[in-house]
């Protein structure tokens, strides 16, 4: 890597820190995103990683320092923040897809309102889309017909419609049934290795030591350890990290043997 | 008959100009600039706090009095009650448009669309039709409530009859067939309230 870095970083954050009121959510992150890198942000509830993953595409002010995604600031006042946030598509742990379109309008809204596509065009980008989730056959479903895994796979194809180079998950896995997990892991998994830039909450360590090309650990607002090995479930430098894997490898285990009953 | 269409009319302009002020004092008080908020939510606050009649008395005598001359007992009517149930029709505009969960703004947003587009493509659709029976219900309300006009001399129904009687003298016919009249008008529309709402729910 080396003298390449500054013109390969997606996303660059500098001393960021957020206040709500007098609470400290976010105590000067400092992290550097490559291209093509996927990053796993793992930790507590509260413990600020999504209000970090917000801040990124301006969904939500901080106070102090910066983020810049491919060296716009998002802070500059003076910045499109709706071109800035057309180039990073954003999956919600509660999918919130619009519930009063079907699976493909959600897909075709903003690129006719954003880019003014013509709707022939736009639908068959949605249809590649929806291929490419393998969620085709349900282009014409609206969301309460989908299950949960459908309906976070056609999120997925919505925050692509876009054509991103950077895509944020907040915990996309964490709203469904078990057994629909895989399903949407394996999109990801694809999406990951196509070569798009990744920042992704998750406590899914499977997908962590699969795909993920740098870990971190976030605890009370900062960032208290991270690695860019997949040793990091296995032997975590800090004991509140310990802790916590701990915790979390107890509720797969017990996931995985609840499976096997059934 | 003379008396229903004037009803009629008061009611309808009532409700679209109090529909309209309504939205805009609705989306008044979802801003987050002081300067709009407080000014809107005073405005709502004052007028759900008085009865209609007094709004209707406050134009009737104290506007002329501003304005330095007499309105029209009909214009001033229908001021009245457009600015009175602009209130009620903000606060189901507004809390139609809360009830959207925060993400559906959020995902909104985070695939660059602007407030325009965001409003009018993924919350007003969805506020809409979970507001509509509130608005319809507030609708016949109105319809209800622009007998009050009667106090300040407007020939609607409620005073048609009123002045037959004093010709005629038979209260009782009189006031039971304007009572029917109304009782008619409002629960049809109801019923047709509460068929629309039927269905909304089965369809969802």
């Amino acid at each position: 890597m080396g003298g390449k870095e500054e013109d390969e970083s997606m996303i660059k954050i500098q001393n960021l820190s957020k206040w709500y009121g007098k609470f400290k959510v976010l105590d000067n992150i400092n992290e550097v995103i490559q291209r093509n890198q996927v990053v796993v942000i793992c930790g507590p509830s509260g413990s600020g990683k999504s209000t970090l993953l917000q801040c990124l595409n301006g969904l939500e002010k901080f106070q102090e320092g910066d983020v810049l995604v491919c060296g716009v600031s998002v802070r500059d006042p003076k910045t499109d923040l709706r071109k800035l946030r057309q180039n990073i598509g954003k999956v919600f742990q509660r999918f919130e897809l619009y519930p009063h379109l079907t699976a493909i309008r959600n897909i075709t809204l903003a690129p006719m309102k954003v880019k003014k596509l013509r709707k022939k065009e736009a639908e068959e980008k949605a249809m590649i889309l929806l291929r490419r989730v393998g969620m085709e056959e349900h282009a014409y479903k609206h969301p309460g017909n989908l299950s949960g895994g459908q309906q976070q796979r056609v999120a997925i194809a919505r925050a692509l419609a876009m054509e991103p180079e950077i895509l944020l998950f907040d915990e996309p896995t964490s709203a469904l049934d078990p057994e629909m997990i895989q399903e949407v892991l394996d999109v990801m998994i694809d999406l990951a290795n196509s070569g798009l830039t990744m920042v992704v909450i998750s406590h899914e360590m499977g997908f962590a030591k699969e795909v993920a090309d740098e870990i971190i650990f976030m605890d009370e607002g900062r960032i208290i350890e991270r690695a860019t090995d997949k040793a990091f479930f296995e032997n975590p430098k800090t004991e509140r990290a310990r802790d916590f894997i701990s915790k979390i490898t107890n509720q797969e285990g017990r996931r995985s043997r609840t499976y096997a009953m059934c | 008959m003379r008396g229903f269409i004037t009803t009629f009319q008061l009611a309808l302009i009532s409700i679209g100009g109090g529909v309209l002020l309504g939205i805009v004092i609705g989306f008044a008080r979802l801003s987050s600039r002081k300067i709009i908020y407080y000014p809107a939510s005073a405005f709502v606050f004052l007028l759900r706090s008085i009865p209609l009649i007094l709004v209707i008395f406050w134009f009737y005598f104290i506007i002329p009095l501003l304005v330095g001359r007499p309105l029209m007992d009909f214009a001033s009517a229908a001021i009245a009650l457009i600015v009175f149930e602009a209130a009620h029709f903000a606060e189901i505009i507004r809390a139609g448009i809360q009830a959207i969960p925060e993400g559906q703004v959020k995902a909104a947003y985070s695939t660059g669309l602007n407030y325009m587009q965001m409003m009018l493509s993924v919350i007003l659709p969805q506020a809409l039709r979970n507001m509509a029976p509130a608005l319809l219900t507030q609708s016949i309300v109105i319809f209800q409530d622009t007998s009050l006009a009667y106090v300040i001399g407007v020939k609607e129904l409620l005073r048609s009859a009123a002045i037959v009687d004093a010709r005629e003298v038979r209260s009782f016919e009189l006031y039971t067939f304007v009572g029917i009249v109304y009782f008619i008008f409002c629960y049809s529309m109801s019923l047709l309230v509460k068929r629309w709402e039927v269905k909304r729910r089965t369809s969802l």
